[in-house]
Parts: C-alpha cells; sequence; structure tokens
C-alpha cells in the first residue's frame, strides 16, 4: 500500500476532517494539528482498514484524536473561534454586512457548544461534517435512527438559542 | 403539551414514502406545533452549515509531507520520534522542494522557496544549508501566526527579486513566496524569519529577539 494510493483515498475528504476539527479545538493553528495527526493515524492504519467507507473512517480517527483536545475547549468559558475571520475585516466591500455575519457565526459556535454533547456530536458529523445519518451511526456505533433523533433536537435547539440572541436573519 | 408527531424526523429525513410524505404535508398545514418543527430543523440545519469550511490550502501540503515524512519509503523506523523525525522531515522537505544539493542532484534551484516550503510546517528545531550557510532553525509565534527563525554564522547572500528595507549599508532585506515573506537581517544578529506576516512586522520583532547565535 503506498503513501499515494493513501492519499488519493483521502484526500478528497480533507475538508470534512477540517470543518470537525475546527469545531473540536480552539483555534485554526491547534485544527491543523488535529487534522495532520489524523492523517498520520489513518495512514499507519489504512492497509487494515480494508473496504469500508473511508470518510466516516477518518472522521472516527479524528473524534478520538482529538477528544482530549475537545475536552480542554469545552472547559474553555466561551470557544474561541472566528478569530481569524475577524482579522479578514479590513476593507471588504460590505464591512458593516461581515461584522454582522461574523457576529451571527460566533452566536451559532456558542450556541452549537451549549448542546448536549450526543446532540452536538450529531450535528457536527452530519450538518458540518457532511456526513450521512448511516455514515454518522457507524461513526457514533449507534442506530441511524438515533442519529436522526439527535440531529433533530440538536437543530431545534441551535435555532432556538441563535434566535434567542436576536442574530440570526434568516427566513 | 405540544404534539410530538413521529413522522417529523423521517419526514425530514426524506425516509418516508410518497404517500407517506404527502400525507404528512397535508398535517403540517394544519399542525402548528409540527410546522414549527420542521421550520425550527431547517433554520438549524441551515446555521449548523453555515459553519462548514474548506481546509486552507496549507494544510493540504502539510498534511501530504507528514504521511510521506512517516511513509516507509522515507522513513525506515516509522515510530521514531523526537530529533530523528524532525530530521527526517526536514530531509523530506527538501527533497520535496528538490533543492538539497547532493540529494536532490544539483544545485538549489530556489533556496528561499524550500525554506518557505519548510515554514508552511516548521519542524521544532532542524537545519539546513543554504549557499553554504549551515542555518538552525527554530521556530516562534508572533501575532497569532507561526514564525520560522533560522541563525547562520555569516550573513546570507540577497536572492535575485529581494528588496532591502533601509537606505544604510547592512540593512535587512526581503523577499516574498506567494503568502509568505522571508526577511534577512545581519545585526544584531544572522537572522532569516519566515512567516505570512509584512515584511516590516517581522523585522521589528526579530531585532527584539535574545541574541542566541549560530554555532558552528
Amino acid at each position: 500500500m503506498t503513501d499515494e494510493t493513501f492519499l488519493d483515498a483521502t484526500m478528497p475528504h480533507l475538508d470534512a476532517v477540517w470543518s470537525i476539527a475546527r469545531r473540536m479545538t480552539a483555534d485554526p493553528a491547534a485544527a491543523e494539528d488535529l487534522v495532520q495527526e489524523t492523517y498520520v493515524r489513518a495512514w499507519r492504519g489504512f492497509a487494515a482498514q480494508g473496504r469500508g467507507d473511508v470518510r466516516s473512517w477518518l472522521v472516527a480517527i479524528c473524534l478520538n484524536a482529538g477528544r482530549s483536545e475537545l475536552r480542554r475547549t469545552l472547559r474553555l468559558p466561551r470557544v474561541v473561534a472566528g478569530i481569524d475571520d475577524v482579522a479578514e475585516l479590513s476593507a471588504g466591500h460590505d464591512v458593516a454586512g461581515d461584522a454582522v455575519a461574523n457576529l451571527q457565526r460566533e452566536a451559532v459556535v456558542r450556541a452549537l457548544a451549549a448542546l448536549p454533547e450526543p446532540q452536538r456530536r450529531a450535528i457536527v458529523l452530519v450538518d458540518i461534517g457532511g456526513l450521512t445519518a448511516r455514515e454518522a451511526a457507524e461513526v457514533e456505533s449507534v442506530p441511524r435512527g438515533t442519529i436522526m433523533a439527535r440531529v433533530h433536537r440538536g437543530r431545534r435547539q441551535l435555532a432556538a438559542l441563535v434566535e434567542r440572541e436576536g442574530l440570526h436573519r434568516g427566513p | 403539551m405540544a404534539h410530538d408527531d413521529p413522522r417529523v424526523v423521517p419526514y425530514l429525513a426524506g425516509d418516508l414514502d410518497g404517500t407517506g410524505a404527502e400525507a404528512f404535508e397535508g398535517h403540517l398545514v394544519d399542525c402548528d406545533d409540527c410546522w414549527r418543527s420542521v421550520g425550527a430543523d431547517r433554520r438549524g440545519r441551515a446555521l449548523a452549515e453555515s459553519l462548514r469550511e474548506l481546509a486552507p490550502p496549507s494544510l493540504r501540503d502539510r498534511v501530504r509531507m507528514g504521511v510521506e515524512a512517516d511513509s516507509p519509503r522515507t522513513s525506515p523506523s516509522r515510530h521514531r520520534r523526537g530529533v530523528g523525525a524532525v530530521i527526517v522531515a526536514l530531509a523530506v522537505s527538501l527533497v520535496a522542494a528538490g533543492v538539497l544539493a547532493g540529494l536532490g542532484g544539483g544545485a538549489p534551484a530556489d533556496p528561499m522557496a524550500a525554506l518557505v516550503h519548510i515554514a508552511a510546517d516548521p519542524p521544532a528545531s532542524g537545519s539546513l544549508v543554504i549557499d553554504g550557510q549551515r542555518v538552525e532553525l527554530t521556530r516562534d509565534v508572533l501575532d497569532g501566526r507561526v514564525v520560522t527563525v533560522g541563525r547562520s554564522a555569516a550573513p546570507l547572500a540577497m536572492p535575485a527579486g529581494a528588496r532591502v528595507l533601509g537606505e544604510e549599508a547592512g540593512s535587512p532585506w526581503a523577499t516574498t513566496r506567494g503568502s509568505m515573506t522571508v526577511v534577512c537581517l545581519s545585526s544584531p544578529e544572522n537572522l532569516l524569519v519566515v512567516a505570512g506576516l509584512p515584511a516590516d512586522r517581522l523585522v521589528s520583532w526579530a531585532r527584539q529577539l535574545p541574541m542566541r547565535p549560530a554555532s558552528g
């Protein structure tokens, strides 16, 4: 098994792993470390991975690798995220609009962190990581229906928490 | 107490067949609880999906290098740790950049490009040779960015395309490769500093670094 075979199979899922890593870590630098750790661990186990679903396998490795980091992040009084986005608020076309979007993003991050862990994990896997309910069920070792119910409850609560802050500009 | 229809979740997941979905949609029109539940789910989903992100382009290279450095092809013992792993990663970086004389098969094509390649994911410490000068590398953090600092015993020659930052003799020079800036100072010591930050910021920061002359 060559590293090129491995990279061809796994690199298409980098954005999904990155999105999940960003929600498990306090800042982009830690997320990059987590993604690299995930890929190195995956590479070492690739020969034994067989023909299973690569994306859910990678995500499971990311969750395991990031568990200690996640615990640390969740102990923080406020999830530190979006600082890099704020820094990019300079000479944009719509500075006020960008600022509101950033505030909303931060509100979503805070609301996500406030969800019960099973719901938060389900949303991170399905809505942010882009896994199907079946893939998420495989990662979490629970029935697909359980994932769907957790996602539904989590989404409702997320919407309520963000709307409570008065920042959601949706329909 | 709000009505909690067991069809809401399968409906949103697309699990209801045509007849079932149609019947539930008929119910939705008349049921405020289900209408609110479906609407909140869709709003929550849109909010959650707004947190999806594309991985930074540099991460793709970093991941690739990390895997290649861990490959048996380049690392006889994949479980080695510490300094050994750093040296292997560094060697792989240089080979990947095609610039390491003796290994890459020729003179360095662009030593600054090689340096920037390494600075995208710098080791905790290491060294490389640029224009015959041994440069000891360490990493630091400035304004939230990783900074690679190189120390050499003698000043490095200014590469083509670099610009001098000042009018006095011995002024620092700077050059850029992509989003990365390389600055080189000869006072108070011979320093190379690489990061995705403006040259003047790197120079003012580097001038305040504690002296730690390169060995050898």
